[in-house]
């Protein structure tokens, strides 16, 4: 199959940067595969799994919020603050991350820091699933 | 003529001294390495989202809050000082900055509220007559990309909901081991973006321009604050680094003064002690 080029940048590092086949992402109307040759794109990406073609086999990583952009000339981007491959993801680290957003949660707390806390508990939750799918 | 035991306990004093300025020396440098790696990583990040931005406002009409232009001049100011002293000017140069953005403002008849990162950011404007409405000591070293989305994310909020109509960044940016240089700089509303490169009107944005604009404002946000900190965190220890090298060049300078001095002094003791005993000799024989 032909190949793209993607890259997966966060503003810690550059996560990925290679040639690929394939890349699977969840945007905020759900699955999309971008294949070579797609159409000038630009979409949010919502925390979800993302998958990207590595040799024959699809390799799994977390994602959180982002945005995957198709350039003309083919070339694609992935703009995250955070991603990691699933066989990486710290479980107990999510876990205790989780329970935290929970907790914040319960309290009666004021609108702003509710939303915060349910976007912290999405992740986690994200980073939980994805991990123990793989 | 000076006493030699104190010269020689001076000595003794700024030797210890120059240890310590010697040892704070190599750990800022050393540290300073790894915050300008860091701040350099950021910016293939950056350019991917300003890209994205900027095509957006060029190739549409469209609205968003985050580009808003009406003012009614209430202004967040985000101001990143460092958690400790002893770093040169570093910390009073970049205060007096955002003290200067806050009067400013103030004097125009409208009113900033400021977030203090930075232990010494916190303290500065507690002391004062500012509205703080945040602090955030000790987080700059070791900072990670988490801490700062937190931030923005309140910001966002905050801004969401009309608490104030602009956000402002001061801090200090690292031009050169030598030269750091306090910087301020408006983030929210996003502005003058529609003059960067070329049109791409064919792009398809899903679910729509606006809201793929909107959904990028937090990354940018974090992003931006993520890389001023580490910005102002490298200048930090670049502006320690300077600051004791410095001073250990001073104390090297004072010891080689105090062993003259000592060097003197005990040269002047022996000649008298030599003096003494002749004359003594002298009184014996005659």
């Amino acid at each position: 199959m032909a190949v793209f080029k993607l890259r997966v940048l966060t503003p810690e590092k550059i996560f990925f940067e290679d040639e690929t086949e394939q890349l699977i992402a969840k945007t905020t109307s759900g699955y999309v595969g971008i294949l070579k040759g797609h159409a000038p794109y630009v979409a949010s990406i919502v925390p979800s799994e993302m998958k990207i073609k590595i040799g024959s086999e699809l390799r799994s990583a977390a994602i959180s919020d982002g945005i995957v952009k198709v350039s003309e000339d083919g070339a694609v981007t992935v703009l995250t603050s955070a991603v990691e491959w699933s066989d990486e993801i710290d479980v107990a680290r999510a876990e205790r991350s989780k329970a935290r957003a929970e907790k914040q949660l319960k309290a009666e707390t004021s609108r702003t820091e509710f939303d915060l806390a349910e976007r912290q508990l999405k992740r986690a939750v994200n980073r939980i699933s994805v991990a123990k799918k793989n | 003529m000076a006493n030699m035991k104190d010269v020689k306990r001076r000595i003794k004093s700024v030797e210890s001294t120059m240890q310590i300025t010697k040892a704070m020396q190599l750990v800022a440098s050393s540290k300073m390495r790894k915050a300008k790696e860091r701040a350099e990583a950021v910016h293939p990040f950056f350019e991917g989202v300003f890209q994205v931005m900027a095509d957006i406002s060029r190739d549409h009409e469209f609205t968003s809050v985050f580009t808003k232009k009406k003012f009614k001049n209430s202004v967040l100011l985000i101001v990143i000082a460092g958690d400790r002293g002893l770093a040169g000017g570093f910390n009073s140069n970049v205060l007096k900055l955002a003290k200067a953005k806050a009067d400013e403002i103030a004097a125009s008849g409208g009113e900033a509220v400021i977030m203090a990162i930075g232990k010494k950011a916190v303290e500065f404007f507690e002391k004062r007559d500012y509205d703080l409405i945040e602090g955030f000591p000790q987080i700059a070293e070791g900072i990670e990309l988490v801490d700062t989305m937190m931030i923005a994310d309140k910001v966002i909020k905050r801004f969401k909901t009309g608490d104030f109509d602009a956000v402002e960044l001061v801090y200090t940016t690292f031009v050169s081991v030598m030269t750091q240089e306090p910087q301020h700089l408006r983030i929210l509303p996003v502005e003058n973006l529609e003059y960067l490169g070329t049109k791409h009107p064919m792009t398809i944005y899903d679910p729509s321009p606006d809201e793929v604009f909107d959904s990028l404002i937090p990354e940018y946000m974090g992003g931006m604050l993520y890389s001023a900190i580490v910005d102002s965190f490298a200048s930090e220890q670049a502006a320690r680094r300077t600051a004791m090298e410095s001073a250990s060049d001073n104390a090297s300078e004072m010891i080689d003064k105090l062993s003259l001095l000592y060097n003197r002094a005990r040269q002047a003791q022996i000649t008298q002690e030599i003096t003494e005993i002749s004359s003594a000799s002298l009184n014996d024989n005659s």
